[in-house]
């Protein structure tokens, strides 16, 4: 068996490896939805819509974070590469993050089909997604995950290399950047051009094209940091 | 050479951990890497694995340089006392990965050193004692049977009885399967039948590299009346020196001459070989005290 693969199998080894916690808790955020517009009742106009599929998205950062930080170190022990570490795992997530892809639009049919559960309810399948293309919304779903999964990435192998404090230097960093960044936008007066740039693509676009860039510059990134990482 | 170090050094900040090495390991050989803690023998196996990164220096394994080299680091196993398993792992999770990362792998083998050790399967490798540990390291690395393997103080927490089943397991299994082994251990005297050649650390710098067999004559120890012994070792390189009363101790590098050692015996002075570990204890603790030929006078009761 080719090394990468042979690595992605032993990521695959134990269930709680973090791959299964995003679908545990969009689960848990999924019935405590239903439960919660069963009892207000089909009062609402149009139908309860929630925003609550955030949750996977979110949890997949972390299961980017909890790959590189748990089995990164490990494997360096045990003769893999952090070329290799690095390709498989990248192979694992977007593996997960098109099959996640495929089941949540599976989902958004059951949602279709079933007139939002029964409740008509949105929840998987959002209006703003390409919902007359079914390729097309499941690279939706599945390249947004990407993204938070390399984001999470990043930051596991930030805090690989450079510890705790690196991360919060990271992140007092960050929000000194984009504080700076918006300071200069209000005083140059560019919010309008600013939201209208982004107004003006489809939304395909914004759940694709920005996806992807944001994944690649994250993947960029945390090569950067991996590639120099001791166990 | 399976392994040829020119040059090499390290620095971690201010602090130089490994200070321009030079050696080469054969083929099929048992090395030992002696040297006290902080003498640079970790961060040294880390660099022939491509674990860290080197300051300077050139790294040949195989031919090849490892760092980030597959063909090479497959060809390896170091096991080290701060190796890091991902939380959810337990024993049999880190032995499918041995099996499938290790091309040499032995299940049969590791099987039966899981029996010898008495440890349990289904254990969370996070649940395991300091001697459990040890003895997965110690599993991992026979039964991976790789061509360089290296062992960073294998045996923390393990008993004398365990200890023992390690060393013979090694011994055979090196006798069937023929490797090169580093042993990195502070428990000289019970690993030196072991060793067919002896690399001695010292604050990052190597200060002995020869075979174990040449090592028996390496340093004397001499041991009677204080003014004979003084008189005898006068020109001679003293590395310690010990007086208990009117008797002194005194080891000494090099073999003593025929005639020097029948002057010694009529004189009422025992000569006798100094073992590895009393070398070892001489040649590194010398360099804290001070230069070579003003060896630290220590009153003993």
């Amino acid at each position: 068996m080719n090394r990468a693969l042979q690595v992605v199998r032993i990521q695959t080894f134990t269930a709680q490896n973090g791959l299964t916690w995003p679908w545990v808790i969009l689960a848990t955020a999924f019935v405590i939805n239903v439960a919660l517009f069963s009892v207000i009742g089909d009062d609402i106009p149009g139908g309860p819509k929630t925003g609550a599929l955030a949750s996977i998205y979110l949890t997949a950062a972390a299961v980017g974070a909890v790959l590189v930080h748990q089995h990164l170190p490990f494997m360096l022990g045990f003769g893999v590469t952090r070329r290799t570490f690095f390709t498989a795992t990248t192979v694992l997530t977007a593996a997960w993050s098109l099959g996640s892809g495929v089941v949540l639009y599976l989902l958004a049919l059951i949602e279709r089909a079933t007139d939002g559960w029964g409740i008509r309810m949105s929840f998987f399948d959002l209006p703003f997604l390409a919902r007359d293309n079914p390729p097309l919304q499941i690279i939706e779903y599945a390249v947004t995950l990407l993204a938070l999964v390399f984001c999470g990435f990043t930051l596991g192998a930030i805090i690989l290399r450079f510890g705790a404090t690196g991360f919060w230097i990271f992140t007092v960093a960050a929000i000194v950047a984009l504080g700076a960044a918006a300071i200069l936008i209000t005083w140059q007066r560019w919010w309008g051009a600013l939201i209208g740039f982004f107004a003006d693509q489809p939304t395909a676009v914004l759940l694709t094209v920005w996806p992807v860039a944001i994944a690649a510059v994250a993947a960029a990134g945390s090569w950067l940091i991996i590639r120099r990482v001791t166990p | 050479m399976t392994i040829t170090v020119t040059g090499v050094s390290k620095a971690f900040g201010g602090v130089t951990a490994v200070d321009d090495v030079t050696f080469t390991l054969k083929e099929n050989r048992v090395y030992g890497l002696l040297g006290r803690n902080g003498a640079g023998k970790t961060t040294l196996m880390q660099l022939l694995t491509g674990q860290l990164f080197r300051t300077a220096g050139d790294i040949s394994v195989f031919g090849a340089d490892p760092v980030e080299n597959e063909a090479v680091l497959t060809r390896m196993c170091f096991i080290k006392e701060s190796q890091r398993y991902p939380d959810q792992f337990q024993v049999r999770h880190v032995l499918a990965s041995a099996a499938m990362l290790y091309p040499n792998w032995d299940a049969d083998f590791a099987a039966a050193l899981l029996a010898d050790f008495a440890l349990p399967t289904n254990r969370r490798v996070k649940k395991l004692s300091r001697g459990m540990l040890s003895a997965l390291g110690v599993i991992v690395g026979l039964a991976a049977r790789a061509p360089v393997t290296l062992f960073d103080e294998p045996y923390l927490g393990l008993d004398a009885v365990a200890r023992q089943l390690f060393y013979d397991r090694l011994l055979a299994d090196v006798a069937e399967h023929p490797r090169t082994v580093v042993l990195s251990t502070h428990l000289i005297d019970e690993v030196a039948d072991l060793l067919e050649h002896v690399i001695v650390m010292d604050r990052g710098r190597i200060v002995l590299d020869r075979e174990a067999d040449a090592l028996r004559g390496e340093a004397a120890l001499l041991t009677g009346p204080s003014g004979v012994v003084d008189e005898l070792t006068a020109d001679l390189d003293v590395l310690h020196l010990e007086r208990l009363g009117a008797i002194a101790r005194v080891t000494v590098r090099g073999v003593l001459d025929r005639d020097t050692r029948d002057d010694a015996a009529a004189r009422g002075v025992t000569v006798e070989p100094a073992t590895l570990q009393q070398l070892f204890v001489r040649l590194t603790t010398q360099s804290a005290a001070g230069p070579q030929r003003a060896p630290q006078k220590e009153a003993t009761r």
